[in-house]
């Protein structure tokens, strides 16, 4: 396993937010967590990336602790984490330094990511003049600098166009075939229905269903949507 | 460190309307300031109280005089209610033409003849004596010349001495009223190791608050940097920066260097600007010691100050409104020249204000030094800063966020 999380608890004032929840994240995969707003999935994701400590509970990253390997997690976070006055290359260039890469690593790693993502000549553009899709483009190849083994996306295509989205899916499964491990959340169901390999749906702050897409989605001998799904997990309940 | 260094210089010189507000607009503020400055016209009233305890027509014609000076608002008075302007600081000084004034200058005996009161506590006053004193100077020089004519040609007849007496004053009247006795002060800069003042009292108050209103352009520019700090934490800038190899106290300075980097270049260009047209005696060396010190103070200050408080960019907007009102009467309160009271004392213990003073005086004065307790006091404060900014901010960087 790449990722694994044991026994993780987290709570927030008096509201808990993770419970005793479990997860395993498999080398290669596109793994969707699946939820309703305010079911921990960015807590899930920060505790993943390091940047919040749970309150007990065991993370592990090829079976060491995760927290000696932040430099191979990308984590790119729902808000716009860009400089919106400088360019894109100068946020490349910034995000490189503070990541510690030294002067040719940054310009092959720049080079690379402005070929994935065809930005060649959008480079000397501020990031505040950019569409919105691009912006988030922009904000997942900061984080693709790191040249990181796992790519952590909260809610990447947020409030973007039909377009935008599908050119980041296109860019999640370029990754992907690259050996790029993917986490994704998303709203909309039919994108992690599209790329998603594996599927864990939080519930009550722990993971009440996971697995294979296609056996997940297969189960009982009848093929049926995420939507579907979904609206099964979450609206009986409510 | 260098990147958030080099950052925050790229984001300052990347909007527009940051570059017009801290360095377009204060250096062609500057610009028109020294032109006026420079004028030869340019004066100030300076106002002064007269008491004449001599009550002769040869000490009404002094004040007269001192009257028709325009650099001068002469206001009249008994020695109580002189006294009582003066400690209410209507006035800044008090000049009593003593009793005997004008009989004592026919006499040729000059000493004790003025008396000029000044508060303590106000260093500007003693030069008014340099107003007044060309004034009565002239009826001295008159006197004086007209006793030794007299001594000298006229001592057998008097009567002889008298008609040259009446021909001379009327004659040296007439040159009174004329141009060319006009008295020009040239104002360039000497070089000189005395610490003596190079302007009038008047234009030297002016010049102390032009230099605080740049001061104070500066702090305003540290502050509004230090709210781009406090921007990336809102638009989750700071999450990258905490996975990155950076540590916390790297990010830390870095902001603070650079912010302190941005306020000091501005004010070297500022200084470039003042020595090149009116301050030509600057001591850049000295100026530019004093101005990194005071750049670093600033830059801590607006910091700590953003470090307190949440949201950075709910300031934004007051920026504007803040500059104006510290425009207006920001300045006269910092230069401390105008408005002198005890509450302000406590400024004097602000990083940033302890080592003010000697940056001024390098412009009003020639030979000053910044003084050596000054520099390790700022240091002092700017390491107690740097010890607050850095706990609060490490604390809440290992704080989850959500």
């Amino acid at each position: 396993m790449l990722i694994e999380m044991s026994h993780i608890n987290k709570k927030y004032k008096k509201t808990m937010v993770l419970s005793d929840l479990n997860i395993q994240i498999e080398q290669g995969s596109i793994s969707g967590i699946v939820g309703p707003n305010s079911v921990g999935k960015t807590t899930l994701l920060n505790i993943m990336s390091g940047l919040v400590m749970p309150d007990s509970g065991e993370v592990f990253f090829e079976d060491r602790p995760a927290a000696d390997f932040k430099s191979l997690i990308g984590y790119v976070p729902q808000e716009i984490a860009l400089y919106q006055d400088l360019s894109v290359k100068d946020n490349f260039r910034f995000f490189s330094g503070v990541y510690g890469l030294n002067k040719e690593k940054a310009k092959e790693r720049m080079a690379y990511i402005y070929d994935i993502m065809a930005l060649k000549d959008l480079h000397r553009i501020k990031i505040k003049n950019l569409s919105g899709g691009m912006k988030r483009r922009i904000n997942i190849g900061v984080e693709l600098l790191k040249d990181p083994k796992v790519l952590i996306m909260d809610e990447s295509t947020v409030g973007i166009d039909m377009g935008a989205r599908t050119d980041i899916l296109d860019l999640v499964k370029k990754l992907n075939s690259e050996e790029m491990t993917v986490i994704f959340t998303s709203h909309h169901m039919s994108e992690l229905e599209s790329i998603c390999t594996d599927l864990y749906f939080l519930k009550d702050g722990s993971v009440v269903l996971e697995g294979k897409k296609q056996v997940i989605l297969g189960k009982d001998g009848e093929k049926r949507t995420l939507e579907h799904l979904y609206n099964e997990i979450y609206r009986v309940s409510e | 460190m260098i990147h958030i260094i080099i950052l925050r210089i790229r984001m300052f010189l990347s909007k527009k309307i940051m570059l017009l507000l801290f360095v377009v607009f204060p250096l062609l503020f500057s610009f028109i300031a020294l032109n006026y400055l420079k004028a030869d016209d340019f004066e100030i009233k300076t106002t002064i109280g007269v008491v004449d305890s001599d009550q002769t027509d040869f000490s009404e014609n002094v004040i007269e005089r001192l009257r028709s000076d325009s650099s001068l608002m002469v206001f009249a008075f008994d020695e109580n209610s002189g006294q009582e302007a003066l400690i209410k600081e209507d006035i800044i000084g008090l000049y009593i033409i003593k009793e005997g004034f004008s009989q004592a200058i026919k006499t040729g005996k000059t000493q004790r003849i003025i008396e000029v009161r000044y508060l303590a506590d106000n260093y500007t006053a003693p030069g008014i004596t340099d107003l007044i004193t060309p004034h009565f100077l002239m009826d001295i020089l008159k006197e004086q010349t007209m006793l030794t004519v007299n001594k000298a040609v006229f001592t057998d007849n008097p009567e002889l001495g008298e008609k040259f007496r009446e021909l001379f004053l009327e004659y040296t009247v007439m040159y009174e009223d004329s141009e060319d006795l006009e008295l020009q002060v040239i104002l360039n800069s000497i070089d000189s190791d005395a610490e003596k003042p190079i302007f009038s009292t008047s234009k030297e108050i002016i010049i102390r608050y032009f230099l605080s209103v740049i001061l104070i352009f500066l702090i305003i520019t540290g502050f509004y940097q230090a709210i781009q700090v406090n921007v990336d934490k809102e638009h989750g800038i700071i999450s990258r920066i905490k996975l990155s190899q950076c540590p916390y106290y790297q990010y830390v300075l870095g902001n603070i260097l650079g912010i302190a980097m941005i306020v000091f270049i501005i004010s070297v260009l500022q200084m470039l600007l003042l020595k090149n047209m009116l301050f030509y005696h600057l001591d850049f060396a000295k100026v530019i010691l004093g101005l990194a010190i005071y750049a670093l103070s600033i830059s801590l200050l607006s910091v700590a100050i953003m470090a307190v408080l949440k949201k950075g960019s709910d300031f934004q907007t007051a920026i504007p409104y803040l500059m104006i009102a510290i425009w207006i009467f920001g300045g006269w309160i910092y230069s401390e020249t105008v408005i002198n009271t005890g509450m302000l004392q406590y400024l004097g213990r602000i990083p940033g204000m302890m080592i003010k003073d000697d940056l001024i005086n390098q412009f009003t004065n020639v030979g000053q030094n910044i003084r050596r307790e000054n520099i390790m006091m700022e240091i002092g404060f700017q390491f107690v800063l740097f010890c607050l900014i850095y706990l609060k901010g490490k604390s809440g960087y290992n704080k989850n966020v959500n």
